[in-house]
This record gives structure tokens, C-alpha cells and sequence, in this order.
């Protein structure tokens, strides 16, 4: 008799995976992505290729990051605007006024002369930008 | 009849089985726009704006110098190439590692307009790299592990005595 009314049971219950407890585990995923998702504030307007370097280090702060970019074609772009030579001090100062420890990260055109990458490395000393950091990919050592 | 029984043992009326194909689509969407690729680079100090640009004052017996010029590179005057340049930094690195600040090597890194940038960052990785080879190598001996698994102190004290000190800088006609 016991065995009957166990198999009763048996009959009337769904498949074997539990289903109840699937939108919680969804939803724990999604929020976790929505948290940690940085999504892409800028539009690059400029081309470029990164040059290589062996050291290269990760960077995760992203909080007290500027963004410049300076393309094959040498167009200048900080954060999200296309700028000229002489706007590039004026822009930091803004830049600086609103974090005071901002990091530069410069993403510059391996084939750029470097008279371009002085000049505009002198505007953000004047502006007082010292903090920077060349954008490379990582080279893998053994084929130096 | 049975059309009312139906009813009466039906299910709560939202329906959540669709809840977990949104959820999902939310999902898949979060991880496609997810930017998780991080950015790898050389962080570098910029040495500080001063109108005169007046020469530091610093020991000849403590500078490496390296000039990049459009012809190739010069280490102290003598052509040399990038790994020369890591063996130099790392030779000098070494031996002041018991030395006090004042006798640490700095580099001085000065180029001319002409180069390109990939040039530049290739000098600048071998001379950082020269740096964090003797740096790697003191902190095995020490602590008996890489320098990249130190933790913040243990980080200084290898720091001190084997401090990255880079200055760059371009070369004036004149000099």
C-alpha cells in the first residue's frame, strides 16, 4: 500500500529540475553585470594602433581617468571631443579643476612623431596633468 | 463544471514563467555591452612645467643617458640598441641597490621630434624593464616571491632601494 501511494505521487510531480528557483539565480547574475558593467562612454573619432611594451601593467581605476587619443592623421581627441593643439592646456585645467589626481591615459598612434607627443605632453605639463600612462598592449616576453 | 473546477485550482494569475526569458535577455544584454577588457600601459610621472626650463641638477655619474634620435639610439653617446639599453639600466640598478638616494641611477630619456612614438615606448619599456628585473630579483632574494605578489609595504621597501627614476624630455637643436 505504501509503495502504491508513493507512486501516486510519483505520477503527479513536474520533471526533476526545480524551475522555481531559476529567475533568482537570473537575477543575481543580471544584477551582477549591471553593477560591474562599465558601459562605453566614449566615442573614439580618431584611428589608431597601439604600440607594444613588455611592462605593460593593468590599470583598473577607472574613476580618475582623462582619456586622450591622438590618431594616424594626428587629430587630437580628450574624452569625448575632436580638439585643436591649443585647446588641449585649456581642457586639462578643466579636467584638473574636477579631479585633482587625474590620470592621463594616452592612446597614441604608434607612427605619430614624437614633436606631436611633446607638444601636447607640454600642454598637460602646464596644466599640471603629470600623471600619465602610455597605452600599450602587452608584448609577451619570450619574443623580445 | 469541469471549466470552473479548472479555474479554481489555477495557478496565481501573474505568469512567471516568461520572468526568467527576461531576466535572461537583460542578461545576455549586460554581458555583450560589459567592456571587459582592461587597459594594459607604462605609467610614467611628466616631470613638472617650469617656464626657464632650467637643468635639473643632478650627478653625471648618476644618469644613464639615452637619446633617440632618427639615426638610432645612443646610450651615453654610444649607438646601442633597445636590449643594450635594459642591460645597461639593469647593470646600474644592481649595483647601487646598497647605495643611499642620492646615488640611485636615473634615466634620462631625451628624443627628437622626428622618432616615432612606438620608438619611444620601446625604449621606455626596456629601460622600465631593466628597473623591475633587478627590483623582481631583489624581492626574490628577500622575500621569496615575485615582486608582483608583494603587498603595498613590502613593495615600498623594494622600492627604495631600487626606485624607477625615468625623466623624459625632448632634445633642443642646441644640445
Amino acid at each position: 500500500m505504501i509503495s502504491f501511494a508513493g507512486k501516486q505521487k510519483r505520477k503527479d510531480s513536474k520533471p526533476g529540475i526545480p524551475l522555481a528557483s531559476m529567475p533568482d539565480i537570473i537575477f543575481i547574475l543580471l544584477l551582477f553585470f549591471m553593477v560591474s558593467t562599465v558601459l562605453k562612454e566614449i566615442d573614439v573619432k580618431v584611428e589608431y594602433d597601439l604600440p607594444e611594451a613588455i611592462t605593460s601593467e593593468k590599470f583598473d581605476n577607472r574613476r580618475l581617468n582623462a582619456w586622450l587619443y591622438i590618431g594616424r592623421d594626428g587629430r587630437i581627441q580628450i574624452n569625448d571631443m575632436v580638439v585643436s593643439k591649443e585647446n588641449v592646456r585649456e581642457k586639462f585645467e578643466v579636467i584638473r579643476s574636477r579631479m585633482n589626481n587625474v590620470i592621463v591615459q594616452m592612446r597614441v598612434d604608434k607612427n605619430v612623431p614624437m614633436a606631436l607627443v611633446e607638444s601636447v605632453q607640454l600642454e598637460l605639463r602646464k596644466a599640471n596633468c603629470l600623471r600619465v600612462n602610455y597605452i600599450s598592449s602587452q608584448k609577451q616576453k619570450d619574443e623580445k | 463544471m469541469s471549466f470552473i473546477r479548472r479555474r479554481r485550482k489555477g495557478l496565481p494569475e501573474v505568469p512567471l514563467a516568461s520572468m526568467s526569458d527576461i531576466a535572461f535577455l537583460l542578461l545576455i544584454f549586460f554581458i555583450v555591452a560589459a567592456t571587459i577588457d582592461i587597459d594594459t600601459g607604462i605609467s610614467l610621472s611628466l616631470p613638472e612645467y617650469d617656464p626657464k626650463e632650467s637643468p635639473a641638477q643632478v650627478e653625471k655619474s648618476r644618469v644613464i643617458e639615452v637619446r633617440l634620435l632618427p639615426g638610432g639610439i645612443f646610450l651615453n653617446g654610444m649607438p646601442s640598441t633597445t636590449d643594450e639599453l635594459f642591460t645597461a639600466v639593469s647593470r646600474k640598478a644592481r649595483e647601487t641597490i646598497g647605495l643611499p638616494e642620492e646615488e640611485k641611477p636615473v634615466t634620462l630619456l631625451l628624443y627628437s621630434g622626428e622618432v616615432p612614438y612606438e620608438k619611444y615606448i620601446a625604449a621606455l619599456d626596456n629601460i622600465k624593464r631593466g628597473y623591475r628585473v633587478v627590483q623582481d630579483e631583489l624581492s626574490r632574494r628577500e622575500f621569496g616571491r615575485s615582486f608582483r605578489t608583494l603587498g603595498e609595504e613590502e613593495r615600498n621597501t623594494i622600492s627604495t632601494k631600487v626606485p624607477v627614476l625615468i625623466t623624459v624630455g625632448e632634445l633642443k637643436n642646441n644640445d
